[in-house]
């Protein structure tokens, strides 16, 4: 469970690259540190060299080393006084000294003396000939020093670090090479110490890191939690649940709000699906109700023939109802699933008018109507049989709508790439409240008037189906008390 | 008693009154909205079958309006039957509900449960001490002993009955037996009157001269 969990991945990804980053500071910041006090030694070592250099001169390496100096003042043992005693900056070579004739000798002594006072200080010294072979030693050198490896040119020094120590190797012109050393032990000391500091330093750096971690991954998740917890909801059935979006800029608040207008889409969607469903079932109940009734009524007791033969007719009746109602409800399914395929052939859909007039005929009679036909020779890529069936039924609607003996006007015309075909009656019109929701599904103007007339409630809608499957347009205009226009564009290359 | 049925569906509506005159309900009928209130306000109706879906003026309107001047019993049909349209109908002031398509047995229970109801009966058997009736069965006796009523004279006892120890006028019995369509011949009610007298005896309905009629229970 955790280990999916968004926050506690993020939490693990921080946690390894902050103690990473903070392991490698810290130890870059150990290295530059120990490498700074060991440059510090080898300075030491390199100003202690230099200042008893002198007394290790060739002229002088006849002489007992070990030989007591003269009295002189008083010298500390440690090394910083002795720094102090010679302050730096005095050139270390011979040439800038005073001639040796004339001082040279207290010089020598003095630094000689130097020498003496290393035994007692931290720093040691050996000294080796050409051969490698060891003339000199401070009384406070380790037993075993080993001589240098390679020669380097005369003057030069090179550092080395043996065994917790610290030396510092030098070579004279005359092949003689002399090794300055400490001990590291109190650097060693130090650096343990610091070491410990820098791990508390770490954990500490590391443990405020991972609560700020997880105070942001809670912070940057908060508005997952709440989508995910709204789409739960909507996943379980309740689509007015909307997520709560404060914000709108953050890439989050532009998920929230792009979900939330798929929730509105889905939650019209299903609702319009209710609804047909609805429409529908109500549709069929009516006229299972007449045919149960009937049936019901007809079984109470014995009845004469004529009795049997009503509910007979009545039942007859309420079948073709549902019959008619079945078979639009399934056209319209297959046009919805895209499963109804037109057709598309050349044709002149003039004379595809015309037939759909011809089947008409008799309606027209009925009523006593005409209908009077101007149309042009078009010839358009269209399904002729269901586009007949869009005419038939414009025009039977247009029929049933006008008063007897009225006439319904029929136009064809080409304009450019699209042919017009208009239907008009002399009708009671279709109320302006209404006009926007003729095409819709089981919409009816006047109900009672629709339903004796054994309308379905689907004509309209079939018709704009076809109409758009061809790529064309269905339009209605009406003036209540004067008439409607029912107006069909459709490309005559077929499909736009 | 007498009941107006609403109902746009000719072939259901024909159906339904039917059956109801086979009952021996005095029965009208309506074929939309507008005329079904016109003649629910001007009749005091047993009970009104009133169909949703209507057109001109749908039921729930029909039933608004009418509450503004009637308690008649009404019982709604209709094809939605979604909790919320019941919730609607009941609250609005309906008194029972059916959905399409429904059972004609079961309309006629809830129509003769309606019609006890208003009369302020809890049970189907009324006692007349001497004689019972049975509004469930629809069915008279006379010391256990079952009469034969026809449908119309059923009817005159059992309005008497949910009314007894009341004097019912004539006015009264005319219009809850007699539908608009039935010829109301003055005399018509007399001949009924006379009938039952014959059938359970000459004190059972009592004359109140220049009032009308009562069963002293």
């Amino acid at each position: 469970m955790f280990s999916h969990s968004i926050r506690w991945q993020i939490q693990a990804w921080h946690g390894v690259l902050l103690m990473l980053t903070t392991a490698v500071l810290l130890v870059a910041f150990y290295g530059y540190e120990r490498q700074q006090r060991v440059m510090r030694i080898d300075d030491r070592l390199r100003t202690t060299l230099m200042m008893v250099l002198p007394a290790l001169r060739p002229e002088r390496a006849g002489e007992p080393l070990g030989r007591p100096p003269p009295p002189m003042q008083a010298m500390d043992p440690l090394l910083d006084d002795f720094l102090g005693v010679f302050p730096f900056g005095e050139p270390p070579d011979g040439e800038s000294r005073p001639p040796r004739a004339a001082g040279g000798r207290i010089a020598h002594d003095r630094e000689r003396q130097h020498l003496k006072n290393l035994n007692e200080s931290p720093i040691y010294y050996v000294l080796y000939d050409g051969a490698r072979v060891e003339t000199a030693r401070s009384t406070n050198a380790p037993k075993d020093v080993p001589p240098h490896d390679e020669r380097l040119d005369a003057g030069e020094t090179f550092g080395r670090t043996r065994d917790g120590m610290r030396e510092l190797l030098h070579f004279q012109p005359n092949g003689e090479s002399v090794i300055f050393g400490t001990s590291l032990a109190a650097v060693d000391g130090a650096m343990e110490k610091l070491a410990l500091y820098l791990t508390g330093i770490g954990a500490g750096v590391v443990t405020i890191g991972l609560l700020g971690g997880w105070w942001l991954a809670t912070r940057a998740i908060r508005p997952i939690a709440e989508i995910s917890a709204a789409a739960e909801k909507i996943s379980q059935g309740d689509l007015t649940q909307r997520i709560n979006a404060q914000e709108t800029k953050s890439e989050l608040g532009r998920l929230a709000v792009l979900l939330n207008e798929t929730f509105e889409r889905l939650h019209n969607t299903f609702e319009q699906q209710a609804q047909f469903t609805a429409d529908a079932s109500h549709e069929l109940r009516t006229p299972v109700s007449v045919i149960l009734a009937q049936t019901e009524l007809a079984l109470m007791r014995d009845r004469p023939p004529e009795e049997y033969r009503d509910a007979l007719s009545s039942c007859h009746r309420s079948g073709e109802q549902m019959k008619q109602v079945v078979n639009s409800l399934l056209e319209l399914a297959r046009m919805d699933s895209g499963e109804s395929v037109m057709n598309l052939a050349p044709n002149y859909l003039e004379e595809v008018v015309e037939d759909a007039i011809r089947f008409v005929e008799p309606l027209v009679e009925q009523r006593n109507g005409e209908i009077i036909a101007d149309l042009e020779e078009i010839n358009a890529m269209i399904d002729a049989p269901k586009i007949q069936q869009v005419v038939s039924n414009l025009l039977s609607n247009a029929i049933k709508h006008n008063p007897d003996g009225c006439k319904v006007h029929v136009n064809l015309r080409q304009e450019g790439e699209t042919a017009t075909l208009s239907v008009r009656d002399q009708g009671e019109g279709i109320p302006p409240e209404m006009l926007p929701h003729v095409f819709e599904r089981f919409f009816r103007v006047d109900k009672a008037r629709s339903r004796a007339d054994g309308s379905t409630g689907l004509g309209l809608s079939i018709v704009k189906a076809i109409v758009e499957a061809h790529g064309g347009t269905l339009s209605a205009t009406s003036t209540p008390g004067e008439g409607s226009e029912f107006i069909v564009r459709l490309p005559l290359t077929g499909k736009a | 008693m007498r009941v107006l049925v609403v109902e746009d569906e000719h072939d259901l509506r024909h159906a339904l009154e039917k059956t109801l005159r086979e009952e021996g309900y005095a029965v009208d009928g309506a074929e939309d909205g507008e005329e079904g209130l016109y003649k629910a306000e001007s009749w005091d109706y047993d009970t009104v079958v009133l169909d949703v879906m209507l057109p001109v003026m749908d039921g729930w309107t029909v039933l608004e309006r009418l509450r503004r001047t009637k308690k008649t019993p009404v019982l709604m049909l209709t094809a939605r039957d979604s909790v919320k349209d019941r919730v609607r109908g009941l609250d609005l002031g309906s008194d029972d509900y059916l959905a399409k398509p429904f059972s004609l047995v079961e309309l006629l229970a809830r129509i003769r449960a309606l019609i006890r109801r208003s009369a302020g009966a809890a049970s189907s058997m009324i006692d007349l001490g001497d004689v019972q009736v049975d509004t469930a069965k629809r069915a008279v006796f006379q010391k256990l002993q079952p009469v034969e009523l026809t449908a119309r004279e059923y009817a005159l006892v059992e309005m008497l009955s949910f009314r007894r120890g009341k004097v019912v006028t004539r006015t009264e019995l005319y219009d809850h037996l007699f539908a608009e369509e039935d010829q109301t011949l003055s005399n018509l009610l007399d001949v009924h009157v006379c009938n039952v007298r014959k059938k359970l005896g000459k004190n059972f309905i009592l004359t109140r001269r220049g009032h009308g009629y009562v069963i002293e229970g």
